[in-house]
C-alpha cells in the first residue's frame, strides 16, 4: 500500500481513539440534538400560535384569513451552521496543528522519515487522513440530523430537502479543510505547538467575527417608517464595499450558502433551484480555493525544510 | 573486500557557523558493535541524523552498505533501522498497531507473523494489544527497538539506547543489543554517554569532540593502546582532556577503519 494511504489510515484511526477529538465529536452531535429540539419547538410553537389566531379570528367571523407562516422542514436545522463554523472549525484547527507538530516536538516524525517515505507522501497521509476524519464526522451529523428529524422532530423530509442538507455537509467539509489545511501548514512552518494552535485560532476569529464585523461597518442604514406606531426603524442595506470585505471571510460564505440552503435565510424560500445551483458552485470554489493555497504552500514548505524533524 | 556496513568520508554538517560535525572519516564493518562517544553537543546524534537520511550533509559523502545516503536514500532506509533517543510511539493506539504502521511504512509482508516474532524474542508477548499510552519509557524503548527490527534491517543505529532506564531496563536492552549482534549479524552503531555501556557491548569505538573524531579504534586495541590506563572511562577523560587543549591526541587522524 501506498506510504500515504497508510499513513491516513493511522491518522484516521489515531484521531477516533483521541479523547479530546471523541469530546468534541460528542459535543458537536450533542448540539445537533439541542438545535433540532429547538428547531422543532419553535416551530411547532409557531404552528400552534397561527392555528389559535385562526380559530380566534374565525370566531369572530372574518373570512380574509391569513396565510400560513412560511416554516420550512430545514430551518429546524439552521443551527448547525453555527456549529460547523465554531465547533467544526475548532476541530480541524485542533486535527490539523495537533497533526505534525505533536510528532516535530516529540520527535516521531523521525520515526517515520528514516523509513522509505517521501516528505509529500507523509504530508499527503496525514491531509487525507484528517479529510477523512472530518468527512466522516460530518456524515454523522448529516445522518444523525436526518434521524432526530424523523424521529424527534416527527418531520418526513422530502428528496429535495435531503439533497440540500446533503450539499450543505459538503460545503461544510470545504469550509473545515480550510482550517484544516491552515493548521498543517503553520505546524509545518513553525516550531511550537503553542504558537501554532493560537495563531490558528486567532486566523479563525479574524475569518469569523472580525472580517464579518468590519463589512456590517461598511453597510448603509435605510430608515423605514412603522405606519401604524410611526417609529423610524433603521434596517441595515450591504453595500459593495461591505459585500467586498465579506468575500474574504469564509465564514460569511459558509452562513450565507447554509441560510440558502437550508432555507433559514429570509427570501431563501423563493430561491429557484439553478440559482440556488450557482450559487452553491461559486461558494464551492471560493471556499476551495484557500484550502488549494495553504496546501500548495505546506508541499512547498516541507520540500524546502531539509531541517523539518531536526530543530 | 567486504563492503563497510557504514563509511563516511569527510563528512560534514554545519548548523549556520556552527559546525557539528567536522570531516568525519570512518569505516565500520559489518557485524561490529561500534560505541559512539561523546559529551554533549559534541555531534554524535547530528552524526547519526546524517546516516539515517534524516538530515543532508554540507560537505563529505556517506554510505550503509554501499548505498549512499543522499542520492540512494531510499536504499539506505530500506536497510537501516533507527531507534531514537526518546522513542515516540502513538499513545492512543496499541502495540499491535503501532507495529503494524511501522511495518507497513516499511513495505513489511506476513506483518503480524513479524510483530508476533518480535514480541516473542523480547519475552512480552502480553504486550500486542496494550496501549502505548500506558507503558514506561523502558517499555517504550523496548517497543521503539522492535519498531526498527520489523523490515530485518542489516543496520542498526542507536541514539543513547539505555538513557533514562533503571539498572534493570538497561540490562535488558544491553542484552537484547549483544542478541540481535551475535544471533542475527545486525551490524550496531550506538550513541552512548555511559562509557560501562561502551566497554561491556562494543566491538569498536570512537570518540567525538566538538564535532571531530579524535579516536577511533577496535576496543580491545584501545585498552592495550592505554596500558597505563584501566577503564575505558578514563580513558576517554584522558583523549577528550587532550582534546581540550591539555596535550597530544594519541591516535586516529584521516580515514579510520574498523
Amino acid at each position: 500500500m501506498n506510504a500515504a494511504l497508510i499513513i491516513g489510515r493511522k491518522e484516521f484511526r489515531a484521531a477516533f481513539r483521541n479523547r479530546l477529538f471523541l469530546t468534541i465529536t460528542v459535543l458537536f452531535l450533542g448540539l445537533s440534538v439541542l438545535s433540532v429540539y429547538i428547531g422543532s419547538t419553535t416551530k411547532k410553537a409557531e404552528m400552534r400560535i397561527y392555528n389559535e389566531t385562526i380559530t380566534t379570528l374565525q370566531a369572530q367571523g372574518i373570512s380574509a384569513l391569513p396565510p400560513a407562516p412560511e416554516i420550512h422542514t430545514l430551518t429546524i436545522l439552521a443551527n448547525l451552521i453555527e456549529y460547523v463554523s465554531m465547533v467544526g472549525a475548532i476541530l480541524a484547527v485542533i486535527l490539523g496543528y495537533n497533526t505534525l507538530i505533536e510528532e516535530k516536538e516529540s520527535g516521531g516524525l523521525k520515526l517515520i522519515l528514516s523509513r522509505p517515505v517521501y516528505r509529500d507522501q507523509l504530508i499527503t497521509g496525514k491531509l487525507l487522513g484528517n479529510a477523512a476524519v472530518i468527512a466522516t464526522l460530518l456524515g454523522l451529523v448529516f445522518v444523525f440530523n436526518l434521524i432526530l428529524l424523523i424521529f424527534a422532530g416527527g418531520i418526513f423530509p422530502t428528496l429535495g430537502e435531503v439533497t440540500r442538507l446533503l450539499v450543505f455537509v459538503i460545503i461544510s467539509l470545504c469550509y473545515l479543510l480550510i482550517f484544516l489545511s491552515l493548521a498543517m501548514l503553520l505546524s509545518i512552518r513553525m516550531k511550537n505547538s503553542a504558537t501554532v494552535f493560537l495563531i490558528a485560532l486567532v486566523l479563525w476569529m479574524v475569518f469569523s467575527f472580525v472580517i464579518p464585523q468590519m463589512a456590517d461597518t461598511f453597510m448603509s442604514n435605510s430608515s423605514v417608517i412603522n405606519g401604524i406606531s410611526g417609529a423610524v426603524n433603521q434596517i441595515p442595506q450591504a453595500t459593495a464595499l461591505s459585500q467586498a470585505v465579506n468575500y474574504l471571510s469564509p465564514t460569511w460564505h459558509l452562513r450565507n450558502i447554509g441560510g440558502q440552503l437550508l432555507q433559514s435565510a429570509p427570501g431563501s424560500g423563493a430561491i429557484g433551484t439553478a440559482v440556488l445551483i450557482r450559487h452553491t458552485l461559486a461558494t464551492l470554489l471560493v471556499l476551495l480555493t484557500p484550502s488549494a493555497a495553504f496546501i500548495a504552500a505546506g508541499y512547498t514548505s516541507i520540500l524546502h525544510n531539509e531541517t523539518l524533524v531536526l530543530e | 573486500m567486504t563492503t563497510p556496513a557504514i563509511q563516511t568520508q569527510n563528512l560534514s554538517r554545519k548548523y549556520g557557523n556552527l559546525t557539528a560535525v567536522d570531516c568525519l572519516s570512518l569505516s565500520i564493518s559489518p557485524g561490529e558493535i561500534f560505541g559512539f562517544l561523546g559529551h554533549n553537543g559534541a555531534g554524535k546524534t547530528t552524526t547519526i541524523n546524517l546516516l539515517t537520511t534524516l538530515l543532508l550533509p554540507t560537505a563529505g559523502s556517506a554510505s550503509i552498505l554501499g548505498y549512499n545516503v543522499v542520492t540512494q536514500n531510499r536504499d539506505v532506509r530500506q536497510h537501516i533501522g533507527y531507534v531514537p533517543e526518546n522513542v515516540h510511539m502513538y499513545n492512543d493506539l496499541t502495540v499491535a498497531e503501532n507495529l503494524r504502521f511501522f511495518g507497513e511504512l516499511s513495505g513489511v509482508t506476513e506483518i503480524e507473523t513479524r510483530i508476533d516474532a518480535l514480541l516473542d524474542l523480547l519475552g512480552h508477548a502480553e504486550w500486542h494489544n496494550r496501549r502505548v499510552g500506558d507503558f514506561s519509557k523502558g517499555m517504550r524503548q523496548r517497543i521503539g527497538i522492535i519498531q526498527a527490527l520489523l523490515h530485518q534491517p542489516a543496520v542498526l543505529f542507536l541514539d543513547e539506547p539505555a538513557s533514562g532506564l533503571d539498572p534493570e531496563g538497561q540490562r535488558d536492552i544491553d542484552n537484547l543489543i549483544i542478541r540481535l549482534n551475535r544471533e542475527f549479524g545486525i551490524t550496531i552503531f550506538m550513541n552512548t554517554h555511559q562509557l560501562s555501556e561502551a566497554a561491556k557491548l562494543c566491538t569498536s569505538i570512537g570518540i567525538m569532540n566538538h564535532g571531530r573524531l579524535v579516536m577511533a579504534d577496535k576496543l580491545e586495541s584501545v585498552m592495550t593502546n592505554f596500558p597505563d590506563v584501566p577503564t575505558l572511562e578514563e580513558i576517554y577523560l584522558h583523549v577528550e582532556g587532550k582534546e581540550n587543549g591539555n596535550g597530544h591526541v594519541p591516535s586516529i587522524v584521516g580515514e579510520v577503519q574498523i
